[in-house]
C-alpha cells in the first residue's frame, strides 16, 4: 500500500477515536450516534460509485459521435 | 450619491469602447473597468436609487440592500479576476462579451422592477452566448445555438409571467412575490431555467464545456448565481424549492463521476453546488438565506478557480478529456496546486471557504428538521470530495502518465489563479470577513470541534472508501463516451420534429425571407451604399476600418443566429412589448 493511502486510513482511525469524546449537537437524534458521519460517508461513496457504474453507465452511454 | 452611477452602466457602456483602444492601454482599460466599478459600488449607499419614470411606472435601476450587495461585490471581484486571467488573449469579442454579460448580471441584481430586470436578463443571454461562440469551432457554434434557444424559451416564460403578474397586480415592483398566482409561477419557472433545475438543466453541461478556456470561467459565475439571487429575493421559503434543490444536489454527481470531459465534470458539479443554494432559499430562514449568500460568494470563487485550472490545462495542452491527460503536475506545478485548493474548497474541508458556507445551509436544513433534504445535502457533501475533489486534480495532474507535455500557464493566468486561491483560503480561515457582509446578522460559529470532526469524518471516510474501490478495480474508469441527458429531447427529438415540420416551416421561411429581403435588406443596402460613398470620401479611414473589423468579427458570429427561430423570437418580443405598452396605456 502506498504511503498517502496509509495516511488517509490512519487519519480515519484517529477521527473515530475523537468521535468518542466530542459532544455533538445534532438535529435529529440519530445524527449524534457514534460514527454516524463515517458510516454515512462510506454509504454515500458506495451508492455513488455503484449507482453510476451499474445504472447510469449501461443505460445512458453512447458513442462520442452520437449527436454528429 | 451624486457621484455614483448604476453598477451595470460602467460595464455595459465600458464594453463598447474596448475595440477602439489598442495595445497596452487596452489591457489597462480592461483591468481598470472592474476596479472603477467596485469603487463606485462601495460608494453607493443602501436604498433605492436611479428611479426613472417610464409610462407612468417607475423603473428602478438601483435596489441596493445587503442582499444585492453580496452579489454585487463578488460579481465585480470575479469580473476583475477573469479579465486578468484572459488579458493575454487579445480577443475583443470575448472581452466585450464578458463585460456585457457581467454588466447585465449586475443590472439584474440591482434592478427593482420586473421590466428592467427582464431586459438585463435577455442581455445576459447575448453576452454569454458570445463567450461560447468565441471558441470558433463548429461544435461551439452549435452549442451556442442550443444554449440561446433554451434561454430564449426560458425568457419567454419569464416574460409571460411578468405580463400576467403586472396585469393582475398592477405593480411592476420586483420584491417578494410568493407562489400564489399563475404569473408568479411562470416567473418562478423562468428563473428556474437559468438556475439549471432538474430536467431544465441540460443546457449547462452542454454549453459550458464548449466555451473558450477563459469564457467558461466567466460563464460559471453569472447565469446560475443571478438566478439564485432573484429566487432568494422573490421566493424565499417556497417549500417546493427544497425538493428541487435536493434533487439538484444528488443526480448531477452521478453524471460527473462517469464523464470524460473534465470541464463537463465541473459543469455537473456546479449544478450540484447550486442545489445547496436552492435548498437554502426553500428553507428561507435567516440562517438559511445567510448561507445562500455566503455559499454563492464562496462557490463563485472556488468554481472559477477550478474552471481556471482546467482552462489552463486546455489552453496549454489543447486537451481536456480525462482519457488523454495525466501526470501534468511536473509540467504545471503551480496550476496543480491551485486546482487542489479549488478542490479542497468545493469539498468543504476545514480552513477552505466551502466549509464555512456549506455547513450554514446544512445546519439550517437540520434546524428546520427537513431530514430528507439534510440527508441529500450530506450525500452531496460526501460526494464532493470524490467528484470533483479527487477526480479532477487526480486525472489531470497525477494518475497515469500520458504522453502530453506542457509548460506552466502564462504569468497573468497564474496570478489570477493565485489571487482566487488565496481568497478561497483566506475566507476559509477568517470567515468573519464574509459573514460581516451577509444580509442578516450572523450568529453562527463554523469552527466548533463537533463541526470539524464530523465533517472530516464524513469526507475522509468517503475518500477512503473511494480509494478502496479504486484499488479493487470497482471504480469505473473514464471512457471515450458521452452520456445522454435531457438535452436529448431537443437534440434528437428536435431532428425528428424537423423531419415532419420541414414542409410548412420551409415554406414560411422562404416567403418570410423573401419579404424580409424586399422590405428591409435591399432598401437598407441601397441606403447604406449611398451613405458609404459619402463616408468613404469624407471620414478618416482609420476609425472606419477599426469599427468595420470589429463589426465584421461580431457579424460573422451573429450570422449563426440568422435563422427563423431567432427572428420568430424577435417577433414574439415585439408582440410582448406591444402588450405591455397596451397594458400601461390602457
Amino acid at each position: 500500500m502506498k504511503t498517502p493511502q496509509k495516511v488517509l486510513y490512519a487519519l480515519c482511525a484517529v477521527l473515530l477515536v475523537f468521535d468518542i469524546f466530542i459532544h455533538k449537537h445534532g438535529h435529529f437524534g440519530w445524527d449524534d450516534w457514534f460514527g454516524f458521519s463515517a458510516v454515512y460517508g462510506i454509504i454515500s461513496c458506495l451508492v455513488l460509485v455503484l449507482g453510476a457504474k451499474n445504472l447510469l453507465l449501461p443505460l445512458l452511454k453512447r458513442d462520442e459521435a452520437y449527436y454528429d | 450619491m451624486t457621484s455614483t452611477v448604476p453598477p451595470a452602466l460602467i460595464f455595459v457602456i465600458g464594453a463598447f469602447f474596448i475595440p477602439f483602444i489598442k495595445g497596452k492601454a487596452k489591457s489597462i482599460y480592461l483591468l481598470l473597468l472592474p476596479v472603477i466599478g467596485f469603487i463606485n459600488l462601495l460608494n453607493i449607499p443602501v436604498g433605492t436609487h436611479w428611479v426613472v419614470n417610464f409610462l407612468d411606472s417607475d423603473l428602478i435601476f438601483g435596489q441596493v440592500d445587503k442582499l444585492s450587495l453580496v452579489w454585487g461585490y463578488i460579481f465585480h471581484i470575479i469580473a476583475f479576476l477573469s479579465i486578468l486571467y484572459a488579458i493575454h488573449i487579445k480577443n475583443d469579442l470575448e472581452y466585450w462579451a464578458t463585460f456585457l454579460y457581467a454588466g447585465s448580471a449586475l443590472g439584474v441584481v440591482f434592478s427593482g422592477d420586473l421590466i428592467s430586470l427582464f431586459c438585463f436578463w435577455e442581455l445576459m443571454t447575448i453576452g454569454s452566448a458570445c463567450l461560447i461562440l468565441a471558441r470558433r469551432t463548429q461544435r461551439a457554434y452549435e452549442a451556442a445555438f442550443r444554449y440561446t434557444l433554451v434561454h430564449v424559451a426560458g425568457g419567454l416564460i419569464l416574460l409571460a409571467g411578468i405580463i400576467i403578474h403586472i396585469s393582475t397586480t398592477g405593480s411592476i415592483e420586483f420584491k417578494f412575490l410568493g407562489l400564489d398566482s399563475p404569473g408568479a409561477w411562470l416567473i418562478f419557472i423562468g428563473f428556474g431555467v437559468n438556475c439549471a433545475w432538474p430536467i431544465l438543466h441540460a443546457w449547462l453541461p452542454d454549453a459550458y464545456p464548449e466555451a473558450t478556456f477563459s469564457g467558461a470561467v466567466v460563464l460559471s459565475t453569472f447565469t446560475t448565481k443571478t438566478a439564485v439571487y432573484v429566487l432568494a429575493r422573490a421566493f424565499p421559503g417556497a417549500d417546493v424549492l427544497i425538493l428541487i434543490g435536493a434533487t439538484m444536489t444528488v443526480f448531477p454527481i452521478f453524471y460527473a463521476l462517469v464523464e470524460n470531459d473534465l470541464r463537463k465534470v465541473l459543469s455537473y458539479s456546479l449544478i450540484d453546488q447550486v442545489g445547496f443554494m436552492v435548498v437554502g432559499i426553500g428553507i428561507g430562514t435567516e440562517l438559511a438565506l445567510n448561507g445562500v449568500a455566503a455559499h454563492a460568494f464562496c462557490h463563485i470563487l472556488y468554481k472559477a478557480l477550478l474552471f481556471m485550472s482546467m482552462g489552463s490545462v486546455l489552453h496549454m495542452t489543447g486537451k481536456i478529456k480525462a482519457t488523454e491527460l495525466g501526470g501534468l503536475s511536473k509540467y504545471m506545478p503551480l496550476t496543480s496546486i491551485f486546482c487542489i485548493v479549488g478542490a479542497a474548497s468545493i469539498a468543504g474541508l476545514p480552513f477552505f471557504n466551502g466549509f464555512i458556507s456549506k455547513t450554514m445551509i446544512i445546519d439550517a436544513t437540520g434546524t428546520e428538521h427537513h431530514n430528507f433534504a439534510w440527508l441529500a445535502l450530506m450525500f452531496a457533501s460526501a460526494s464532493a470530495i470524490i467528484i470533483p475533489g479527487i477526480k479532477v486534480p487526480y486525472l489531470a495532474f497525477f494518475g497515469k502518465e500520458s504522453n502530453v507535455t506542457a509548460s506552466e500557464a502564462p504569468k497573468n493566468m497564474l496570478i489570477a489563479m493565485g489571487i482566487t486561491a488565496f481568497l478561497c483560503f483566506f475566507i476559509g480561515v477568517v470567515p468573519s470577513t464574509l459573514y460581516s457582509i451577509l444580509p442578516f446578522p450572523v450568529d453562527y460559529v463554523p469552527y466548533t470541534v463537533a463541526h470539524v470532526i464530523t465533517k472530516l469524518e464524513l469526507l475522509l471516510f468517503a475518500a477512503a472508501a473511494c480509494v478502496f474501490l479504486m484499488n479493487k478495480g470497482i471504480y469505473p474508469e473514464e471512457l471515450r463516451k458521452i452520456y445522454l441527458d435531457t438535452d436529448w429531447f431537443y437534440r434528437k427529438g428536435g431532428m425528428l420534429f424537423l423531419k415532419f415540420a420541414r414542409c410548412p416551416v420551409e415554406w414560411f421561411d422562404k416567403h418570410f425571407g423573401e419579404a424580409y429581403m424586399k422590405v428591409i435588406t435591399k432598401p437598407g443596402l441601397k441606403f447604406s451604399q449611398g451613405v458609404w460613398k459619402i463616408f468613404d470620401v469624407e471620414i478618416v479611414d482609420g476609425l472606419v476600418n477599426q469599427t468595420a473589423k470589429f463589426v465584421r468579427d461580431c457579424g460573422e458570429h451573429v450570422r449563426q443566429y440568422q435563422t427563423g427561430h431567432v427572428r420568430n423570437y424577435a417577433m414574439m418580443m415585439v408582440i410582448g412589448f406591444v402588450i405591455i405598452l397596451y397594458l400601461f396605456i390602457g
